[in-house]
């Protein structure tokens, strides 16, 4: 297998809308898209216009129910006034737009294509919460699974409670990332919240005369229901409406665009079973841990040599295994490690410095694009007051559902 | 005859009608699928056959669902779990018993009719013989 890319890739724009689930209540996911598109485009540093893009690939995972709406890549390049552009939509569930990254890397390193455009959205807000919940368990198994009752935040619960059970970590630690995660999107203009819990715990209590002395007994309060034991409502990420698309080119066309550019230093992708069950270990996501062997290796660095990563922590527990499953931490330390603040903003590895899904939102099919977004604006140091301090590696780590889909993805100055 | 079934989702649903757990066997490597499946993972052959599995095994992950799917929202809360059947396989089913079924917790299945299908249902087996 080879390990290395035909034509160095190198994102030299990236824009997103804010994530939220009543800001964009007006807007359909085309106009979402266009939003992101163009702000991708201005912010190409010595200009780029719309038709310099020679193929989009569009990250979206249920349009279909959501709005009604098939065949969106067709639809986004119309919008866009690229056509005839080959346009290309990208379903693999929360993963939807990674993948879409993936894509088109592999189309400029086939030197297929020397610009193109990669984005992702959802508008999810068009539906009640339970017919959402509905809607995200069609990314696990629908026979073996939801049909049978399993919800999406019940496998991460179940995930958890055999974490729990095999290594001793603990409720309290999930508390510790999702306060961690509220803190870092506060800096984050473009998060769904930017507050932190224990300014909603103050804020929450007040209206029902309450009063909370720290974040944990606000979490332990009925404040804080139950969604799946042991995972409460401040353990899952928000249902959110959004987009975000970054603008790829070769090496040595993106020279035009930039003296800056972020490069594309290793990538790696890789699937697993769909039902959580037939897994031999239910600890651990197997294609996280596949997937960022390859994207090291292709990068020729570890995990050492990450200053910051965006992590799929679409529950608090997904952030515990993706930090342990990608390296920064032995298996079964990545709770303790978040409780003694080793992922937090310029510690060891700052792991979401963007809030992460927890706090950015998650608008399933833009969340991949959006973490490049992340990656962008630290690497060239453009993240304000919640900048990784001389960031100059990092990475993003994408998940299907359960984990059926992992993508990983190292980038570089 | 059982042999002779293909090996979907509807055969599968069938046998828990008869009150059967059935899974798929390699005859090359002796892997066992649940659900079955007509080729084996484990080692590629498509000479696979089914196995009658007998629903005992402990819990090795748990969960309670209090938001659940719209069909199911009378039900909540109710408890859901991965079952590792001693035999080895693992799958996803109700388990009765609230907070007080654990992973570790030994489990036996019953089959329960739920509407139109038959469904597993697991409880702790301390307290179905105390």
């Amino acid at each position: 297998m080879r390990h290395l890319l035909n034509h160095k890739v190198a994102v030299v724009g990236a824009g997103m809308t804010r994530f939220h689930h009543r800001l964009h209540a007006e807007k359909n996911s085309r106009e979402l898209f266009v939003e992101a598109a163009l702000e991708a485009v201005d912010s190409v540093d010595k200009g780029m216009t719309l038709k310099d893009i020679e193929s989009l690939y569009v990250g979206n995972f249920s349009s279909d129910l959501f709005e009604k709406q098939c065949h969106v890549a067709a639809l986004m390049a119309d919008w866009l006034g690229i056509n005839p552009v080959p346009a290309v939509r990208i379903e693999d569930a929360c993963a939807s737009s990674g993948i879409a990254m993936q894509m088109g890397v592999l189309g400029i390193a086939s030197g297929a294509f020397d610009v193109l455009m990669v984005g992702g959205v959802e508008k999810m807000r068009t539906l009640s919460t339970e017919a959402v919940t509905d809607t995200l368990a069609m990314a696990s198994d629908q026979i073996y699974e939801a049909s049978v009752g399993m919800t999406f935040p019940g496998l991460y619960a179940a995930m958890a409670s055999a974490h729990f059970a095999k290594y001793g970590s603990t409720w309290e630690q999930l508390c510790a990332i999702a306060i961690k995660n509220h803190h870092n999107a506060t800096m984050n203009p473009k998060a769904h919240f930017q507050e932190e819990i224990m300014d909603i715990a103050k804020r929450s209590g007040a209206q029902r005369g309450l009063t909370f002395n720290n974040e944990i007994e606000f979490l332990k309060s009925p404040l804080n229901p139950p969604v799946a034991y042991p995972l409460k409502l401040y353990d899952c990420c928000p249902v959110s409406d959004g987009a975000a698309a970054v603008i790829l080119a070769s090496e040595e066309v993106a020279k035009r665009y930039t003296d800056t550019p972020i490069l594309v230093k290793g990538i790696g992708q890789a699937s697993d079973t769909m039902a959580l069950h037939n897994r031999e270990d239910l600890t651990t996501l197997r294609a996280t841990v596949l997937a960022a062997k390859k994207a090291y290796e292709m990068a020729g660095m570890g995990p050492r040599d990450m200053d910051f990563a965006e992590v799929h922590d679409c529950f608090t527990i997904a952030e515990v295994l993706a930090t342990e499953d990608l390296g920064f931490f032995p298996k079964g330390q990545g709770g303790k490690a978040a409780e003694e603040g080793r992922t937090a903003l310029n510690a060891e590895v700052s792991v979401n410095p963007g809030g992460g899904l927890k706090a950015k939102g998650h608008p399933v099919g833009a969340t991949g694009a959006a973490m490049v977004y992340e990656v962008f604006k630290q690497l060239r140091g453009k993240a304000g007051s919640g900048q990784v301090k001389d960031a100059e590696t990092g990475l993003i780590h994408n998940v299907g559902a359960s984990g059926g889909t992992v993508v990983v993805q190292v980038y570089g100055r | 005859m059982s042999e002779s079934k293909p090996f979907t989702a509807q055969s599968f649903q069938g046998f828990l009608e008869e009150q059967k757990l059935m899974g798929s066997r390699c005859k090359r490597c002796s892997a066992q699928q649940l659900p079955p499946r007509a080729a084996c993972p484990k080692c590629g052959s498509r000479e696979v056959e089914w196995v009658s599995l007998i629903p005992v095994g402990t819990v090795a992950a748990r969960t309670m669902i209090h938001a659940g799917p719209v069909a199911m929202a009378a039900k909540c809360p109710y408890t859901m779990g991965i079952v590792k059947l001693e035999a080895g396989p693992k799958i996803t089913a109700f388990i009765e018993g609230g907070p007080d079924v654990n992973v570790g917790t030994k489990v036996s299945g019953e089959f329960r009719k739920e509407g139109a299908k038959t469904q597993l249902v697991f409880k702790s087996v301390s307290a179905t013989s105390p």
